[in-house]
């Protein structure tokens, strides 16, 4: 004998003409687009505008897409720069490259003023970190938005240093991007290690840096 | 009649009966991935036919075939690739919020993205009319939008 259970649930028509599904079902599916869809999809309505915006978003956004289990690489790119004309960022959708081995991939062009001075010197969560030598000023560039930040002031003055070692990441504790370099200046052995912050435009020099040079 | 709970529930079915009155069959330990399943089980108790009266006879059927795979471990990409197949847009919106209402993770996570990979290339159009969302910009606002990011408008497939 079936017991009468009362369910809370609301009824659900057995045929619909339009399902339609609560806003957190919806976000689970958001999440999983790729950038370029979401970007496109701003233009839905507003709510969906503010909510693809918001920087809450694109963080869980980047972190479900650079998680363990995320296989389906439709965030991953191979990037290049060019260092003849035309000065341009080649995206490569990996997705495609491994789908398709044997066509030919076309690559996402992009591309800003004087992008003939800048090389790449790291990327981390999807952001290029772009230097110009001449001047030594830093660039972050977002080739999947399209967005690049001001060039930094100096980060160190154009003497005779040679970059002995670089590097681009995230500093999870204070939230902000870093730059370090180490220069050495091979006339007399000195070495200067300077570490940019990205947002607060302040470069310091740090004292003592470890760092053990192979001699060739 | 008070149920004892039966200790090993490994060959054991329960019946379940959709929102249209329909009666299907599920191994207890298929029905154990859904907690909504599992949790009117306990209240209830495996001998009776358990009400679910958010789900249909369209849809149950295919959440039971993909359970009854699971458990025997052979879900794979092909399988998956297989059981989408020949299902529209509106069925799989349809199977999505009934694994929804079922707490079924694992079915709720691969159609989740099977819809994103459905929409990736589908126009803004589209997109509302599919979650049923009112465009509420202005025509000037809209065409702004749009030309800030005419680039990640091209390759739109055409709306069936």
């Amino acid at each position: 004998m079936a017991a009468q259970y009362c369910c809370n649930q609301p009824m659900l028509q057995p045929t619909t003409t339009n399902t339609i599904l609560p806003d957190e079902l919806i976000d689970d599916i958001l999440l999983r687009l790729p950038v370029r869809s979401l970007l496109r999809f701003k233009s839905v309505c507003k709510s969906w505008k503010t909510l693809i915006t918001h920087p809450k978003f694109a963080n869980i956004h980047l972190r479900s897409s650079t998680a363990a289990e995320d296989t389906s690489m439709a965030n991953k790119q191979l990037i290049f720069l060019t260092k003849i004309e035309p000065y341009v960022i080649l995206t490569y959708h990996l997705k495609q490259l491994f789908e398709n081995p044997s066509t030919c991939a076309e690559p996402v062009i992009s591309s800003f003023l004087k992008m003939k001075k800048y090389g790449i010197y790291g990327s981390c969560n999807g952001l290029l970190c772009l230097f110009d030598r001449s001047q030594c000023r830093l660039k972050l560039f977002n080739p999947s938005i399209r967005v690049k930040s001001k060039k930094s002031p100096q980060v160190f003055p154009p003497l005779d240093w040679t970059m002995r070692y670089y590097g681009f990441g995230y500093d999870q504790i204070n939230d902000k991007y870093k730059f370090l370099v180490v220069l050495k200046d091979y006339d007399n052995g000195e070495t200067l290690t300077k570490i940019y912050t990205f947002g607060e435009d302040s470069c310091k020099t740090i004292q003592n840096f470890p760092c053990n040079f192979i001699c060739f | 009649m008070a149920q004892e709970a039966s200790s090993s529930t490994s060959s054991k079915t329960i019946s379940l009966k959709t929102g249209d009155g329909e009666i299907f069959e599920i191994e207890a330990s298929a029905a154990k991935q859904m907690k909504t399943v599992q949790r009117l089980i306990d209240d209830l108790g495996d001998d009776i036919t358990i009400p679910l009266h958010n789900v249909f006879s369209k849809e149950l059927p295919k959440i039971i075939e993909y359970y009854k795979k699971d458990i025997t471990g052979e879900i794979t990409k092909d399988f998956e690739a297989e059981f989408v197949k020949d299902l529209n847009d509106d069925e799989v919106k349809v199977l999505f919020l009934a694994a929804n209402y079922l707490d079924a993770n694992k079915l709720f996570e691969f159609l989740s993205q099977n819809i994103a990979d459905r929409l990736e290339s589908k126009s803004v159009e589209y997109v509302r009319k599919y979650f049923g969302v009112e465009n509420d910009f202005t025509p000037e606002e809209e065409s702004k939008l749009r030309e800030e990011r005419a680039w990640s408008f091209r390759g739109i497939k055409e709306d069936e």
